[in-house]
């Protein structure tokens, strides 16, 4: 911990509990230690900071730290998102088209908001910790708090030595790259998910020493160089590569390593894919899956397995789409599940000795251009980040979710009550008063926003809810049935969010809704909407049997049939399942498709 | 000079063919006869014994209680495995303590007898399948391992791999524990059949159990290796690699 290169992992999610005091009056503490909750920052309108905004792709900025420290992180986080993907395929990876909103607040500012927060919270009687960095997501958008200490660019160039233990810098935390991987549709696999994110995890002050005995710290998560070479920088990163394998403690990896004959448990293959173990299973269980599907992770991408890492994403990627079985995994990487387990626990000795290697480091991108925040962009993330907190809020401490709620409104309603008509802004409005409850004027904000030419996914798709909803209660067809002119309303909206990155699972159920509601079967491009949702969507076996049951009627065997097969594998509940085994009866039928 | 007369090369590749075809079938068959409930082994055994010739009701019968012909014994505590290995160097004995896997130790043994194989091959296939035997493990308590070499003398280890014990001649076996015999109420079918879902395209055999009939040990084969021992903790539901069954292959090879 002490090393000079020692990074501290920037993404902290608050259930993690990683939280800092705020420096609160020793009378106050002292009254309110009886309870302590955690809480999200809060971006106090009344601090007078200096702002700047900035854009880099994929990234937007609202930055009070200095011009070289928000220079460089975005930088930083840039080149991490770069060097993720060298290693794994796009698909796998979430992709917004909404940029990751970043703010970033200096230590001091940091201190001086928490202290200005606590003593607007003095009338409640809890002691109150910030988290320093907060990752908050919504379906379509992530944004983020990180607390960054003034960054010496030195730092890139190896002269580390000065650098504190506070040292802050951006790094890929095995949390980030999971929820990365899991937030992409279809769903990625979850040893796939688990076994990647336990790559990058594999660097923390547990993971063993390589077998040649070089001492190696942190430099990048997950990317690991000799500590005692702080000249050979250039040297450092061309060799970087994931540390050897932490395997299930510290201690079975130690005795392994030195005997490779020692006993390890390893699951059977079908076991490992079968998806996360069951509650029911032993807490060892559980362990020896997580530990077992990193294991298969480097094996697979260690170059030494038939087909190498190529073999390894076309097996994930049919993962994605299919029940996996022994013959998917044998036409992926040409061994049974036997032979494969056998080779698992064959390579554990060495995969706890060596390195994975990585693709090679990328270099650094050009900084991004800053300049003075306008009001309308402070208060329109200051209300972005104030309405993303509620939810963490409303779950952990509801009692004080009335100071959180005002901040983001005078945040949001201020600036559009001082006729600021940003879509954007008015869209995340009639976001917050959507989650307030409001829903009148919510309907009203986002209509203005739509109309104005807000292009944000869950703007959309809110308020094709909305209309939906309206439209239900008032419509122009058969009672209970939607006119063609309101269908078109909302499907007009729907279109629009799925030309968006990610394709948002709301917008399929809606259209879902809008289907049964119409009076008429859905034409050929409905049908194909709603299939292409239920593919992605598996889990939502309602919207799968839904999409199946359009395609049974329109005669479309085999669309309904893959469907079908789709919701067999992925739901347990014995009314869905019953349910699909009756169409694909029906569809086995003779007159299959006709009613 | 007289020439010394030769053998035809077909003949004598048809004589190979012929005795290897025959030393398959005769592999295959043993395995199958390891496989059914002990009253059907015999049964299966004695028309094995007809039907390929060369095999004997003895080799196909169930091993005696306390002893274990495939060199791997679980102690009643189910923590500790004995099984031994002779793939590099001398013949040992590995005591693997399941829950604390550094407690791990080999233990090396008298090296083993060899035969001439080449000069009796291939006259008599007796002789030409004769395996190496390895030792035979016995657990007088989970704290001490009876080891009896093919040439009959006899040791015993503590569990930390130290000799407590070395004489010729075989003890009163009849005083010791009883081997890991599985209890019937394990549900021996049952637990064959889970094991065999848990170790697809594998030949499981189940070994032993433990006294609190927690813990399994079995072996596990291919088609083409020897296999390795693994216990299966019932209670964990994992199943624990202990290492490499011993290679069993004709002596002088």
């Amino acid at each position: 911990m002490n090393s000079p290169w020692r990074l501290l992992v920037v993404w902290t999610v608050m259930a993690a509990g990683a939280v800092r005091a705020i420096v609160l009056p020793a009378t106050e503490t002292a009254r309110t230690a009886e309870k302590e909750v955690a809480l999200p920052p809060m971006l106090v309108v009344a601090s007078r900071l200096d702002w700047v905004h900035g854009e880099a792709p994929g990234f937007e900025v609202l930055s009070c730290c200095s011009k070289d420290a928000t220079e460089l992180f975005v930088q930083r986080i840039s080149q991490c998102m770069a060097e993720l993907a060298s290693l794994v395929p796009e698909e796998f990876l979430l992709h917004a088209s909404e940029p990751t909103l970043l703010i970033l607040v200096p230590p001091a500012r940091e201190q001086a908001m928490a202290a200005e927060m606590a003593k607007m919270m003095t009338s409640v009687a809890v002691s109150m910790n910030t988290a320093p960095h907060l990752r908050l997501t919504d379906v379509d958008s992530t944004a983020m708090y990180v607390v960054v200490d003034s960054a010496p660019r030195e730092w890139l160039t190896g002269d580390s030595r000065g650098l504190g233990p506070r040292y802050l810098y951006f790094t890929l935390s095995p949390d980030f790259v999971r929820s990365l991987i899991q937030m992409r549709q279809p769903t990625v696999p979850d040893w796939c998910a688990v076994g990647l994110a336990g790559l990058f995890g594999s660097g923390d002050d547990q993971a063993p020493p390589p077998a040649d005995g070089a001492r190696l710290t942190r430099v990048i998560p997950g990317w690991y160089g000799p500590t005692n070479v702080p000249d050979a920088d250039a040297d450092r990163i061309a060799s970087l590569a994931f540390n050897p394998d932490p395997w299930i403690s510290r201690l079975d990896a130690d005795v392994l390593r030195d005997n490779g004959d020692a006993p390890r448990p390893l699951l059977p293959m079908q076991e490992l894919f079968a998806g996360r173990p069951a509650a029911g299973k032993s807490p060892d269980y559980q362990k020896v899956w997580e530990a077992q599907s990193e294991l298969f992770v480097r094996w697979a991408l260690s170059g030494k397995t038939p087909g190498g890492s190529a073999a390894f994403w076309r097996f994930a990627r049919l993962a994605t789409r299919q029940a996996v079985t022994e013959e998917l995994f044998q036409s992926c990487f040409g061994l049974d599940y036997a032979d494969a387990r056998d080779a698992l626990s064959d390579y554990l000795p060495e995969a706890l000795r060596n390195r994975v290697p990585w693709p090679g480091p990328v270099s650094l991108p050009e900084p991004p251009e800053l300049r003075a925040a306008t009001q309308s962009e402070i208060d329109r993330i200051k209300g972005e980040w104030g309405r993303r907190v509620l939810r963490p809020v409303r779950s952990n401490c509801p009692d004080l979710l009335h100071f959180y709620v005002d901040q983001a409104k005078k945040a949001l309603q201020g600036a559009f009550e001082r006729g600021e008509r940003d879509p954007r802004l008015v869209g995340t409005l009639g976001l917050l008063r959507l989650d307030t409850g409001e829903e009148a004027g919510a309907r009203q904000a986002l209509e203005e926003a739509v109309a104005a030419g807000a292009t944000r996914p869950l703007v959309l798709v809110e308020l094709a809810r909305l209309r939906l909803k309206e439209y239900l209660q008032h419509p122009t067809a058969a009672p209970g049935n939607l006119g063609e002119d309101q269908a078109a309303n909302i499907m007009s909206l729907i279109r629009k969010a799925l030309a968006q990155q990610p394709p948002l699972r709301g917008a399929y159920s809606v259209a879902a809704d809008v289907m049964s509601h119409l009076g008429r079967d859905p034409n050929p491009a409905e049908r194909a909407m709603l299939d292409g949702g239920a593919q992605l969507y598996a889990a939502d076996t309602a919207l799968v049997l839904q999409a199946a049951k359009w395609d049974a009627r329109a005669g479309d065997r085999d669309s309904a049939h893959r469907l079908i097969e789709l919701g067999l594998w992925q739901s347990a509940d014995p009314v869905i399942r019953g349910k699909l085994v009756a169409l694909d009866q029906l569809l086995s039928a003779p007159a299959a498709g006709r009613r | 000079m007289s020439s010394i007369p030769t053998v035809p090369s077909a003949a004598l590749s048809s004589l190979a063919t012929a005795v290897s075809e025959r030393r398959k079938i005769r592999s295959l068959a043993l395995a199958a006869t390891n496989q059914v409930l002990f009253p059907c082994r015999v049964i299966a055994a004695a028309v094995l014994a007809l039907v390929v010739p060369g095999t004997d009701a003895m080799e196909a019968n169930p091993p005696p209680p306390t002893w274990h012909r495939d060199g791997a014994v679980l102690a009643s505590d189910g923590a500790h495995v004995a099984y031994s290995r002779s793939d590099a160097g001398p013949p040992k004995v590995v005591i693997v303590d399941v829950d604390h896997p550094d407690r791990n130790v080999a233990v090396d043994l008298p090296p083993r007898k060899s035969y001439n194989v080449a000069a009796d091959f291939p006259l008599s296939m007796r002789a030409a399948d004769q395996e190496y035997k390895p030792p035979r493990l016995i657990w007088v308590d989970s704290r001490c391992v009876l080891v009896i070499t093919q040439s009959g003398d006899t040791c015993r280890f503590d569990t930390d791999g130290r000799c407590l014990m070395a004489a010729s001649g075989i003890p009163n076996l009849s005083a010791l524990r009883p081997g890991e015999i599985l209890p019937a109420d394990l549900g021996i079918l049952e637990m064959q059949a889970l094991l065999e879902r848990k170790l697809p395209r594998r030949s499981v055999a189940i070994l032993g159990c433990d006294e609190a009939r927690r813990r399994v040990l079995l072996l596990a084969r291919g088609a083409t290796d020897a296999g390795r021992y693994f216990v299966f903790d019932r209670s964990r539901d994992l199943l624990y690699e202990l290492g490499p069954r011993q290679r069993v292959e004709p002596a002088g090879r």
